[in-house]
């Protein structure tokens, strides 16, 4: 697993002025905007995690995953080297954003209250995370060109089957007051409940993400 | 080293049915016409495809389940898939040092220059027979016991072939327990390196021979229709009709010389091993 983790970082330092380039413009979004630099947290955060997605790309190209599959690893060590290698990039790329964030407060002299802005900055972890397991196994199923077709299908068939239940529900006359409850309780925790709550909530779904990339890749032919 | 027994694959109407070893010490070619199976026989043996029936062992281990040991002890190159086009040699050393335990850095390092390979250039700038040369090397850096070399010296000039089949000789001397399939466009290639031939054809081995006996035995008779019909047919493989009469493929071509001095009898390499064993069936 340690030679692939040498081949997506050395892939990913191969694009590294598109790094510099992407840190440059948060610096720029950062100090225009007003919103105390959380915006640029969630956007190098995403950026990074995007990019190194591109590594999935640089592997398919060319037939690629055969000889890959010929080297000392299987499709499963294969799969958990990606998320483990995307995840330490959204992590090094939020800690980016959130430097860059803290810098452009502090060197337009904002006061921000630290209570909220590690809460607004460390939810964009768990985000990340949903947002990656729903694209790696979409990538390693359907391949960089089709995978943006599938991520369209997924994610638009995930809100009109919302939209339909939601309709069925209410034609049904069955009453949300349960689904109000719970988002009215919801509202009242704490910022660190609601911070460890989404985080519980994304490690089960990375932890099924990943049994469903393992699945796909050991199902594939080469 | 490697098994296959009764090894089955169906794609449409095509259908892979073969059985074949590769036994510790020997160099094995694999040959065919395009399409034949010999792709997918090497993907089998390296766990790339699932066979629909039969089994493929490697290191007496199913090919679909090898582990990290088994694959640290085989060197793959592959003709249609490598490492990224975006990488350069020194990355790949990197790699290759990380994903291999005994990957020989100085050995590698010492090839990659006296083959006038750039360390810091992308794959995708090299040329063809730099790239094929970069697949070989890569495969033998590590010291596998097994090399499993798919057209390993295609794109590559006379000069270029000579060194990496050199290499490969030189492998096998190193340590003669170490094995060798290899497949080859170039007959030739095959004709000074390997010790047996397979021939593949429509997905089934239609001979497997030591390829010294191809040499000496096997021979093409080029005779006209009278001279066809008086003779002796039981030692005939194949034979097919031509402008001037018929030629007829042989392993017994000392017999048709002694017996039959008035004909011509030509010597037979792969070239015509697979052109008379495969045109007409």
């Amino acid at each position: 697993m340690a030679g692939l983790f040498e081949k997506d970082l050395r892939l990913v330092l191969h694009r590294k002025q598109s790094l510099l380039l992407f840190v440059a413009v948060a610096l720029l979004l950062g100090v225009s905007q007003e919103d105390g630099g959380s915006f640029v947290i969630g956007y190098i955060t995403m950026l990074g995690s995007i990019f190194t997605i591109s590594t999935f790309s640089y592997d398919e190209f060319d037939n690629g995953y055969a000889f890959l599959m010929t080297l000392p690893i299987n499709p499963k060590t294969y799969v958990v080297e990606k998320y483990l290698f995307t995840g330490l990039s959204a992590l090094i790329s939020w800690g980016v954003g959130v430097v860059i964030a803290v810098a452009v407060n502090v060197f337009k002299g904002i006061g921000m209250d630290p209570g909220e802005f590690w809460v607004t900055a460390l939810m964009f972890l768990p985000v990340c995370a949903i947002l990656l397991s729903i694209m790696i196994p979409v990538q390693l199923k359907y391949g960089a060109e089709k995978s943006r077709i599938a991520l369209v299908v997924v994610v638009g068939g995930a809100l009109a089957i919302g939209v339909f239940a939601k309709n069925l529900v209410k034609s049904l006359g069955v009453s949300f007051a349960g689904v109000e409850n719970l988002v009215e309780r919801i509202g009242t925790w704490s910022p660190v409940l609601l911070v460890a709550a989404a985080a519980v909530v994304a490690a089960v779904v990375v932890g099924i993400s990943l049994l469903i990339s393992q699945r796909v890749m050991v199902t594939k032919e080469f | 080293m490697v098994n296959i027994d009764h090894l089955c694959k169906q794609y449409g109407d095509y259908r892979l049915d073969i059985s074949m070893q590769i036994p510790s010490g020997r160099i094995v070619g694999l040959v065919g016409k395009n399409g034949a199976g010999k792709s997918t026989t090497i993907k089998a043996i390296l766990g790339l495809v699932q066979p629909d029936q039969g089994t493929v062992t490697v290191f007496e281990k199913p090919a679909d389940q090898l582990g990290k040991a088994e694959k640290e002890n085989m060197g793959v190159a592959l003709s249609d898939s490598g490492f990224s086009q975006y990488l350069n040699l020194e990355d790949i050393t990197r790699i290759l040092k990380k994903s291999y335990p005994a990957f020989d850095e100085v050995w590698f390092r010492r090839q990659c220059r006296e083959q006038s390979l750039p360390m810091n250039k992308e794959l995708k700038d090299f040329s063809t027979g730099m790239k094929a040369r970069v697949r070989v090397l890569t495969a033998m850096s590590h010291k596998g016991s097994l090399l499993i070399m798919d057209e390993p010296t295609a794109g590559l000039d006379v000069e270029a072939r000579e060194e990496i089949l050199a290499m490969l000789r030189d492998y096998m001397a190193e340590d003669e327990t170490r094995s060798i399939l290899i497949t080859s466009h170039i007959s030739s290639d095959l004709e000074h390196l390997c010790d047996e031939i397979y021939l593949i054809h429509d997905g089934q081995v239609i001979l497997h021979e030591d390829t010294d006996a191809i040499i000496d035995s096997y021979g093409v008779l080029k005779v006209s229709p009278e001279q066809f019909a008086g003779l002796d047919q039981q030692y005939l493989l194949t034979s097919r009709k031509t402008g001037f009469g018929y030629e007829c493929f042989t392993n017994q071509k000392q017999y048709y010389r002694e017996n039959y001095p008035e004909i011509v009898v030509e010597r037979s390499g792969i070239d015509e091993l697979i052109l008379m064993m495969t045109t007409k069936r």
